[in-house]
């Protein structure tokens, strides 16, 4: 088992560094980055002096080790927005982006996993029919209309909730909804989807011979082979939910992460957004690996070396 | 005595999209304590769906209707759901079909066995496991204690039946319900679990219904059969009664299309029944067999036909008279096997071979992920093999034995590790894909899957005369249209696609796809082992015929004893990647030397009511190629070995008119010389 | 019973069923999930196509004089601007109209770079196993572990933004799904007896991926595409929502949706009318996309 562990995590550190290579190359090559941070009014000459004061001038190969260096040792950089180490920045804005993270990680589980299993229990009844609509309405809601169109509701016409900041617990709650609104389709999809092919298997018919009921039967034969799909897919949404912050931040005016990566996306602050982007990764990896040791213990083929 | 289970006038509804379908129609069955009834039928008969009706074991949304529904006290009509399942598992079992799939995958064996006897029976855990490992060694599973903490992954599909039977017992039911118990399995697992069942059966005093659609199996172990047809019992009736004089014409026309030695020459054309099974959404009014029954007159499509009583517990659906019926059969029966026939023995071997395989190897590297050592797995083990004109060798062994990576290897489609295959004298794979096809060319076992369901009939069968340039178009489609006719699909077909067709047509269209560029050779990759039993009679028939016509050579790859008796002329038998035996035909079935042939030949189930399930006298499983035993790789399971068996691995040299790779069989000879 | 086996009565030829075409028509004129869809998504190709024919004004001109009208349902609207105006006195209509033409333009766009990438990949991939199969599937692993949304905004912003780019950037971003898909069929369909049936009649590797493969897994495709249309269609909308998008004054869904935040407690149809849209479009083209998945699923044999 650690073996496998150890084996994941090793494929996962590789593509942490080819994920980090090719933003670095994507960044400095989309657009000429003295020119961007000097700004849109700056003369050539000072356009120069900024080069040779960041070091834009040295080849594309040595600042990427330089920078992939300093990371090893925990140094992401200084940001030439804010002129401050650009971890501190992470560390600052991280609570409020993972509270939103993981109430919104909670809702799309607990929401996508009941009518998940409920519709699948009876297939085309009036729970399923319902489920899926929902899904499908979901899927096809944009997020940030959502979001605007709950504050104008939720807000204003019927004051119940506080719309922007991150003061207290009530003000997570809109965001929380419309950040796990939007991933409850693929979780209730998948564990329905999941739950009607495990329901029907053979293993299954082989319980119901041997006399079980209907509630022993899904949960004790039916529920840890239909959530092993499932498993995966929300460790990957968590992942997403980190990165789509930004907009859900911006409309509710949350000082988290996304909020961090939309400021230095327009301040051209590439030091910040090369951290975030590899961070994100770093985290998805981590949760992908997660989600398989995971599946490995619900399913012994899994564990097979 | 009332017997222990009775249904009278059972009908299953699917409720499906498209409509209503009644699967199976009317049906009465009785057992008694301690008797075996077989239940025997094609696929879509209803066979397996009647059962489940006595389980309640249903899908959603069908409906069940009988008149008369009673196991033991308990009348299975008012019974609660509750009720019904704590008959389940407890007085009532059942065995499935697939071994691989009935298991629960993420929890072990002895969490499976014991919970149906701690839900039943209230018994603490540790007496629960202390059950099961009786039980694992009753079925013969050895260091039983030890297998209760093993998934089922880690069990080979005979283990795992062994564990599906055990299960089931624990709670000792009075009844037990197999549906198609070994179709799933090895010929000789499967001759090894019925002999099981049987022994099973007869010491715990079960009733016993066993569901399938091998003929040879009811006839060995059943005490009454019932033949069903498109949702229908047709006949039914002592087993040796059904099977020495079946009454209704669709038991006879199942019985001929089997070949039995003995019966019928080597070569000789197999009875089959014309057509296909209804489809059950047909609306009938008269006999449901009546479109392919060549007795039927105008009344059968007319009137509906009822079961009718002719000797004590024996019924027939057929308004032909006992013994106009019976005579008809017999007629057809003794026209005796002709055992002079010179069916293969007139082929020149003399001559160069057309297809031969040179001391030929295929070795697969297994990694089993990126890190750990590729392992070697000998698929084909260094054979070397001769194909003559006119000749229909046989490959046969159980699944895992290299018999289709052999096949792929001769169809140049693989090419060997080491030594190599030639066609006509020349290296197959210094040949273009172009001139290879022209001479070798195959069919395949799954008529589902090798027939590309977008493309139509037609161009199907075109696309090797396309791919070869052969022709002007309108040449082509008449070459077609010609190799369409010959196969037997009607030429109107030529714009529909395989979705539209059955699995015999199917068939029908990859024979057409294979000899429409006239090869000299045609691999058969187990032809017939999707098809039911009296499509696969019609297909065997014109495999014969067509060898006839255009004079092929045919390498057979298959697990059927009884379709190689019936055509082969020379036999090739595999085991591990290794010919054991090589022989003509003839001289194999009289005379087998090798210890494995005589256990694959002695597991073949032929139908023959007195016979009893063979005793197979072989270790249970078949062993991991990737790992195989040492000296003679067959050591492990056979009867005879010797520690020289464990040490060096036989050559296959020549004994009397075989080739064997055998030890002791050497010796004897030797010694009787 | 000795028939011979070519004999007429054999030639037995029952269709047990309908051509897939067919199959797929009445399965359609039932399907009203597909129907709706369809009929949005057609509707909404011709009115971007058409924009200049049918808007009733120019998209850009302002009337500062005719500012936040409100639509024609509430009070103060009136049908000379049935949708009303925005914050410069632009007609709602007309930027709702060309708008259609930024979504679906860099839906389509996107979505077929995605696909062409995708597919090609997928292809390869499961055609080959092996190592080809494996540097494929670390290729996969890496893509999904970037954050595409807040890539795709730097990028967008930092090359400048147009509507090529946000079709290059997006596209570039959103193959992995079909690259899935296309793998696992392309790796079951090899397996198929038939592709060892072709490979026996003589046909090459070439010949086997485009005769053989791809007809079969065209179906799944369009489904994906659609789905991967909705979601990119959600993408553009929130770029330009955020600023680097589309840049004004262009008409884009979520950049009306944008400018129209400032005014939207007041004049909430502002927000109200381009998202409502936006949902309208994506929703429809995931119900084609779905619609097109059930009716072309293969169904068990017989």
């Amino acid at each position: 088992m650690l073996k496998f562990i150890l084996r994941k995590l090793g494929m996962g550190l590789l593509v942490a560094i080819t994920v980090s290579l090719a933003t670095f190359l994507m960044l400095n090559l989309a657009a000429d980055p003295a020119a961007m941070v000097a700004g849109e009014d700056a003369s050539p000459q000072a356009i120069e002096d900024i080069r040779v004061q960041y070091g834009f001038d040295r080849p594309l190969a040595v600042r990427y080790v330089e920078w992939i260096g300093n990371v090893f040792t925990g140094n992401f950089g200084e940001s030439y927005y804010w002129k401050r180490p650009v971890f501190d920045l992470f560390l600052e804005r991280a609570p409020v982006t993972l509270t939103l993270a993981f109430s919104a990680l909670t809702i799309t589980t607990v929401v996508g996993l009941l009518l998940g299993v409920l519709a699948a229990l009876n297939p085309n009844g009036w729970l399923d029919r319902f489920a899926l609509s929902l899904g499908t309405a979901a899927q096809a809601v944009p997020n940030f209309w959502l979001g605007l169109m709950m504050i104008i509701l939720l807000g204003v016409m019927f004051p119940i909730f506080p719309v922007s900041g991150d003061a207290t617990w009530k003000h997570f709650v809109l965001p929380s909804c419309v950040l796990g609104m939007s991933a409850v389709p693929q979780v209730l999809r998948l564990t329905r989807a999941g739950m009607i092919d495990v329901l029907g298997s053979d293993y299954i018919r082989t319980a119901r011979a041997k006399g079980f009921g209907p509630g022993r039967i899904l949960f004790q034969h039916a529920m840890r082979n239909a959530l092993l799909p499932v498993v995966s897919v929300i460790a990957i949404q968590l992942g997403y939910k980190l990165g789509g912050s930004v907009v859900t931040e911006s409309v509710f005016a949350l000082n988290g992460l996304g909020r961090l990566a939309y400021e230095s996306i327009l301040g051209a602050d590439i030091p910040t957004v090369q951290m975030l982007v590899f961070i994100f990764a770093l985290i998805f990896i981590f949760l992908t690996v997660a989600g398989d040791v995971f599946n490995a213990w619900l399913d012994p083929r899994l564990r097979l070396e | 005595m009332p017997p222990l289970l009775e249904v009278e006038d059972l009908s299953v509804t699917l409720k499906l999209a498209e409509g209503d379908l009644t699967a199976v129609s009317n049906i009465s069955l009785s057992i008694e304590k301690g008797e075996t009834l077989g239940i025997v039928g094609e696929s879509g008969s209803g066979k397996s769906i009647s059962s489940l009706a006595v389980m309640d074991l249903l899908p959603k949304g069908t409906i069940r209707k009988a008149a008369k529904m009673r196991f033991g006290d308990t009348d299975l009509l008012s019974v609660t759901p509750s009720q019904m399942a704590a008959l389940r598992g407890n007085k009532i079992a059942m065995i499935f079909q697939e071994p691989m799939t009935s298991l629960n995958p993420v929890y072990t064996i002895g969490r499976q066995m014991t919970e149906l006897l701690m839900l039943h029976k209230g018994v603490s855990q540790a007496d629960a496991r202390n059950r099961a490992v009786e039980l694992l060694e009753k079925v013969g599973i050895t260091a039983a204690r030890s297998r209760l903490s093993q998934y089922p992954h880690q069990l080979s599909g005979g283990l795992r039946q062994r564990v599906m039977i055990a299960m089931m017992l624990m709670c000792e039911p009075e009844l037990i319900i197999a549906d198609e118990p070994t179709t799933a399995l090895d010929v000789t697992i499967q001759a090894q679990i019925l002999t099981l069942l049987r022994n099973l059966q007869r010491e715990m005093n079960m009733a016993m219904i066993i569901i399938t659609h091998d003929l040879g199996v009811v006839a060995r172990v059943s005490d009454k059969v019932a033949v069903m047809y498109a949702g229908q019992i047709v006949e039914t009736g002592k087993v040796d009664q059904v099977f020495r004089t079946p009454l209704h014409p669709y038991t006879q026309g199942l019985l001929e299309s089997i070949p039995i030695p003995g019966e019928i020459s080597p070569g000789e054309e197999l009875g089959s029944i014309p057509g296909l099974v209804p489809s059950l959404k047909t609306n009938f009014r008269g006999c449901r067999f009546a479109n392919r029954c060549d007795r039927a007159f105008e009344r059968c499509h007319t009137t509906p036909v009822g079961l009718s009583e002719t000797v004590q517990g024996r019924q027939s659906r057929c308004l032909l008279t006992e013994e106009a019926a019976a005579q008809a059969y017999q007629a057809e029966k003794t026209k005796e096997a002709d055992t002079s026939t010179d069916y293969g023995t007139a082929i020149d071997v003399s001559g160069a071979p057309v297809l031969s395989a040179n001391n030929a190897e295929c070795v697969f590297r297994i990694k089993p992920n990126m890190f750990a050592q590729p392992k070697l797995l000998r698929a084909v083990d260094g054979i070397s093999l001769d194909l003559h004109r006119g000749e229909v060798v046989a490959v046969v062994g159980e699944s895992g034995c290299g018999k289709s990576t052999l096949a792929r290897m001769l169809l140049g489609l693989r090419r060997p590790s080491s030594g190599s295959v030639t066609l006509n004298g020349k290296d197959i794979s210094g040949l273009s894909n172009v001139e290879k096809s022209r001479r070798v060319q195959s069919i395949f076992q799954d008529p589902y899957s090798s027939l590309n369901p977008r493309r139509t009939i037609g161009e199907i069968i075109r696309r090797p005369l396309q791919l070869h340039g052969s022709g002007t178009a309108a040449e082509q489609q008449e070459t077609v249209e010609a190799i369409m006719e010959r196969v037997g699909i009607p030429r109107r077909l030529y714009h529909n696609y395989p979705n539209q067709l059955s699995g015999g047509q199917r068939q029908r269209v990859a024979i057409a796809r294979a000899l429409v560029l006239k090869p000299e050779i045609v691999v058969c990759d187990e032809p017939t082992s999707a098809l039911d039993v009296s499509v696969q009679a019609q297909i065997l028939n014109l495999l014969l015929e067509l060898r006839d016509q255009m004079r092929l050579t045919y390498l057979l790859i298959t697990h059927d004893m009884a379709v190689v008796e019936h055509i082969a002329t020379r036999v090739v038998v595999m085991y591990l990647g290794r010919v054991v035996e090589i022989a003509d035909a003839r001289t194999l079935f009289e005379n087998p030397r090798h210890p494995y042939t005589k256990a694959l030949l002695g597991s073949v189930l032929t139908p023959e009511p007195d016979a009893d399930v063979p005793d197979i006298e072989l270790g249970t499983s078949y062993p991991n190629p990737i790992d195989p035993p040492s000296g003679c790789t067959f050591h492990p399971r056979c009867p005879i070995a010797t520690d020289l068996c464990k040490r060096s691995a036989p050559e296959l040299r020549p004994i009397g008119a075989t080739e064997t790779a055998c030890h002791n069989v050497a010796a004897e000879v030797i010694a009787a010389e | 019973m000795t028939a011979a086996s070519t004999s007429p009565q054999q030639m037995v030829g029952d269709i047990i069923d309908l051509t897939p075409r067919e199959r797929m028509i009445k399965k359609a004129k039932s399907h009203r999930g597909l129907q709706f869809g369809g009929a949005v998504v057609l509707t909404m190709t011709l009115v971007a196509l058409l924009a200049p024919v049918i808007a009733p004004y120019s998209p850009f001109e302002q009337d500062l004089a005719k500012r936040l009208i409100s639509p024609v349902w509430a009070e103060g609207g009136s049908w000379d601007h049935i949708l009303g105006t925005d914050q410069l006195g632009r007609d709602y209509l007309s930027r709702l109209i060309y708008g259609a033409r930024v979504s679906m333009g860099v839906g389509f766009g996107a979505a077929l770079l995605g696909c062409v990438i995708g597919v090609t990949i997928g292809l390869v991939a499961g055609y080959l196993g092996g190592r080809a199969d494996r540097a494929a599937s670390f290729l996969l692993t890496c893509q999904l572990a970037l954050p595409s949304l807040l890539l795709a905004m730097a990028l967008v912003f930092f090359v400048g933004a147009s509507i090529t780019t946000l079709i290059v950037v997006l596209g570039c971003l959103h193959w992995s799904y079909y690259m899935v898909v296309t793998r696992t069929m392309t790796r079951q369909i090899r397996e198929l007896e038939y592709v060892s049936a072709a490979r026996s009649i003589g046909s090459t590797d070439r010949q086997i991926l485009f005769y053989e493969i791809l007809p079969n897994l065209s179906n799944q495709i369009i489904v994906v595409f659609s789905l991967e249309m909705a979601v990119v269609i959600i993408h553009e909308a929130a770029l330009s929502f955020l600023g680097v998008g589309v840049q004004p004054p262009t008409a884009s869904w979520g950049l009306m949706i944008a400018e129209g935040k400032e005014a939207m407690y007041f004049k909430p149809y502002l927000v109200a009318i381009p998202g409502a849209a936006l949902f309208l479009l994506v929703l429809a083209v995931n119900l084609l996309g779905d619609g097109i998945r059930d009716i072309t699923a293969p169904e068990g044999r017989n």
